[in-house]
């Protein structure tokens, strides 16, 4: 378990004796324990770095409870990357078969069903490609309808998988990292089957792993193909003037992706979206010093019983929801159907960015 | 047999004896239990870890615990630097951060009462929302919750005007040894004999534990200004800041560096490269009160010969407040390090300034010694003094024992010189050896009330001095 990266081993000596950002952990304030922290995870990982003490089971347990929410990271003057350490420290414990049960019981299930075949791809070609990515989720069916009655709104034709491969974002931050490569070269392959130009995901985690881990893992789409968040896809019909919406008359917030902070990505376009559509009915999430309102979608990234700190979905869901609360949101808008899976919390409503712009046509 | 009783009362969630629980208790933000762990020595551990989630639940632990004779350590934030939450006798470590319930906040008496296991910043912007503050802000208010300042007197950075701990506390709830659930009067302010708020506060978990406390809350101030000078040396601007507080003006704070600091920690977070004594202070309230007694104070400052800085150079400070405490800009292992913070009237503080200085460079030669006054009252001030040294023994041993004579001379120097052992930090398992020398006869006080409450000694047990024969 000796650490090689130089960026893990200054994260850990940096983080092992500060408690700067106890206040912003997630885990640790969802379970207010010591090891659920950065300083608890890198005080563990320092030891078995420098083999004061052997691996045990119970690190495994604290490095898996991480949200990987960033909140540390964002509040770190010097801006030390636990997330990043986490996933490395994962990868480590996934190479020696050592996560605990629950991770396992979901690599068992992304890694079934993967054998995808030309029966699989879409019965029609078009240019646009509508990737759910995260199969299965309750209401796949209802999440698909509301995005063709979009793009049936704005003229504009679109293909699906009859079966969706996985993208691998899971399995990578679960530490499998070359599952999760697997499984991207099975949706790599099936998706230069289909000609397409454009990809469209609601999913965060789909929308990164296109964007990011692909190419780093030699896996690039071809140039001509862009990948898009829904958010970002939305706003280009809107802006270009695609679709005809009605102006929102309830108020509504939007929770952030903590996995999608880019000022120039999804969160940066709904965020646009949400001006565009509801002007001053559009309320900012009070967030003290814009810490992390984690949503848990790298927590959660299934749609699986993976709860493996009891109450922490709906600790963050609360958290959320009372911040709503006192921006006087009557709705809040989430930027994935993973996320918005519950459809509401603590009496406000929660709806998929996808499902909120269908309602506007 | 212990385990089934402690689980009897929390619950089997609720108790833990993992490895990795036991290290997160067993190395706090003191730095002699850093360099054990640094060192790969074997930091004392606790047998259990107990989260109780209310008031009865720390009364019937705490009740087992008498009964059997076992040690208690109370654990807040574990962010203390004096070792005072350390497991040094084993036992149980009562961890208190699920007792969080904020209760009340009362507007008409501008109270709020909170359990003491919350996070001060989660306290903080939840009063925020309200539209108030406890004004208790210092560098640990993410890390340390509200039981971990009353414990030992703890201070924020707006205590000039604001107070320590100990004035903003107006009730409070303790758990007795045995047990026994009391309240404090609920004012503080009384003639019906001694304060008992202040017999716990400061205590350290040695009495009792404190469960809940009733705060006074601030409205948040219209304006809050500051504005910064550099001195030629540190006796102009100890004289300016003495000058302002007995003037009676009423800045929220006032930060004096001396000229070491200044050229190590000022350079690097604020980037002001200037020689001499960088000084900042700040109003807060109504804006024309502030701006009145702002100009008072630069003028006194003028009248010591400052060079103003202007307003930029002070809100940077504020705005950087917190950074100095991050790493990498905070001392960090392998060096060593310590914060000699004391306390003294004005008449002596720049003596006992002086005179630990003087000790540390004449005896410790590979030293630095930095310095900078940062909490103020009408008759003196507190002196946040530390030592660095860059490359100490390797042998964790050799290094321990430097440390400790360290802290034994540089205390002893403030002492025979009108300052005390520790103003905000507390006491711990770090100065315990020193507070005889300290309190004199006195201690004897101190001693009978701990063995009056605690008769098994099993309250954190090896700190304050208290209990060890």
């Amino acid at each position: 378990m000796k650490t090689q990266n130089k960026d893990c081993n200054a994260t850990i000596d940096a983080c092992r004796y500060c408690f700067m950002c106890r206040h912003a952990c997630t885990s640790g304030l969802v379970t207010a324990t010591e090891s659920n922290t950065p300083r608890g995870r890198a005080l563990a990982l320092f030891n078995v770095r420098e083999q004061h003490t052997a691996y045990d089971p119970s690190l495994t347990e604290t490095i898996y409870n991480c949200t990987l929410c960033g909140a540390c990271k964002q509040w770190c003057e010097g801006k030390f990357d636990m997330p990043a350490l986490v996933i490395a420290t994962r990868e480590k414990i996934a190479s020696n078969g050592q996560p605990p049960a629950w991770a396992r019981t979901i690599r068992q299930s992304l890694l079934q069903q993967q054998d995808f075949s030309q029966q699989d791809l879409p019965e029609k070609k078009a240019d646009v490609l509508f990737y759910l990515g995260v199969q299965p989720h309750p209401r796949a069916g209802e999440i698909l309808k509301h995005f063709s009655k979009i793009m049936s709104a704005a003229g504009i034709p679109f293909q699906t998988f009859k079966r969706e491969p996985d993208h691998g974002k899971i399995l990578q931050l679960l530490g499998y990292v070359d599952d999760a490569k697997k499984n991207a070269s099975i949706l790599h392959a099936q998706i230069s089957k289909t000609s397409c130009s454009v990809v469209v995901t609601p999913d965060i985690l789909a929308c990164l792993a296109l964007k990011n881990e692909f190419p780093s893992w030699g896996l690039a789409l071809e140039p001509k193909i862009k990948v898009f968040h829904v958010s970002e896809y939305l706003l280009q019909l809107a802006q270009q003037k695609k679709i005809q919406l009605k102006k929102e008359t309830r108020t509504v917030t939007l929770a952030d992706s903590e996995l999608a902070s880019d000022p120039q990505g999804p969160a940066a376009a709904a965020r646009q979206l949400l001006r565009l559509t509801a002007g001053d009915c559009f309320r900012e999430l009070p967030k003290p010093e814009n810490l992390v309102l984690a949503t848990g979608e790298a927590a959660f990234g299934m749609e699986v019983d993976c709860r493996p700190v009891a109450n922490l979905k709906e600790t963050l869901e609360k958290r959320i929801a009372a911040a709503a609360r006192q921006a006087g949101a009557e709705k809040i808008i989430m930027l994935s159907p993973r996320t918005a899976a519950s459809p509401s919390c603590d009496g406000i409503p929660r709806q998929d960015i996808l499902e909120w712009f269908a309602e506007l046509i | 047999m212990i385990r089934s009783e402690l689980e009897d009362i929390v619950g089997p969630e609720d108790i833990s004896q993992s490895p990795v629980d036991k290290l997160a208790h067993a190395v706090d933000y003191y730095w002699v239990a850093e360099l054990w762990h640094d060192r790969g020595q074997k930091t004392p551990q606790a047998d259990f870890i107990v989260y109780p989630q209310t008031t009865q639940e720390v009364s019937r632990i705490l009740k087992i615990a008498n009964t059997y004779k076992i040690p208690v350590t109370p654990w807040g934030g574990g962010s203390g630097s004096q070792g005072g939450a350390l497991p040094v006798c084993g036992g149980i470590v009562m961890d208190m951060k699920k007792i969080c319930v904020l209760h009340e906040v009362n507007k008409t008496a501008m109270t709020v009462t909170v359990d003491t296991g919350i996070n001060m910043q989660q306290l903080e912007w939840e009063l925020e929302k309200k539209g108030g503050s406890t004004m208790h802000l210092p560098a640990s208010i993410t890390c340390a919750t509200l039981g971990g300042f009353i414990a030992h007197r703890g201070t924020g950075v707006l205590s000039t005007k604001y107070g320590k701990i100990e004035d903003m506390i107006i009730s409070m709830e303790v758990v007795l040894p045995d047990g026994r659930i009391i309240n404090t009067l609920p004012v503080p302010r009384h003639a019906s004999g001694p304060d008992l708020n202040q017999v716990f506060l400061g205590s350290e978990g040695t009495l009792g534990v404190v469960t809940r406390a009733t705060l006074k809350i601030h409205p948040i101030p219209e304006v809050r200004k500051f504005q910064a000078f550099l001195f030629p040396d540190l006796r102009q601007g100890l004289e300016a800041g003495k000058n302002i507080m007995c003037k009676r003006l009423r800045p929220c704070v006032i930060r004096l560096y001396d000229e070491a600091e200044t050229q190590r920690l000022i350079k690097r977070v604020l980037g002001i490269d200037r020689q001499g004594a960088y000084l900042v202070f700040g109003f807060d309230g109504d804006e024309d009160m502030v701006d009145l007694e702002m100009k008072s104070a630069v003028r006194l400052c003028d009248e010591m010969k400052g060079e103003n800085l202007g307003t930029e150079m002070g809100q940077e400070w504020w705005n950087h407040r917190y950074k100095f405490f991050f790493p990498p800009y905070m001392f960090h292992m392998p060096q060593a390090f310590g914060t000699l913070d004391t306390v003294a009237t004005f008449d002596k503080i720049g003596n006992v300034y002086t005179a630990m200085k003087k000790t540390i460079e004449t005896n410790f030669p590979e030293a630095t010694y930095i310095g900078h006054f940062s909490h103020w009252y009408d008759w003196g001030c507190m002196l946040y003094a530390r030592f660095i040294i860059d490359n100490p023994p390797a042998d964790p041993h050799e290094a321990l024992a430097l440390y400790n004579r360290i802290w034994n001379l540089a205390l002893r120097a403030s002492m025979e010189n009108g300052g005390v052992l520790n103003e905000h930090h507390g006491i711990g398992l770090k100065l315990g050896r020193l507070m005889k020398e300290l309190h004199g006869e006195a201690f004897f006080a101190l001693e009978a009330i701990k063995k009056s409450l605690d008769p098994n000694n099993i309250m954190n047990p090896g700190k304050m001095g208290l209990g060890i024969n």
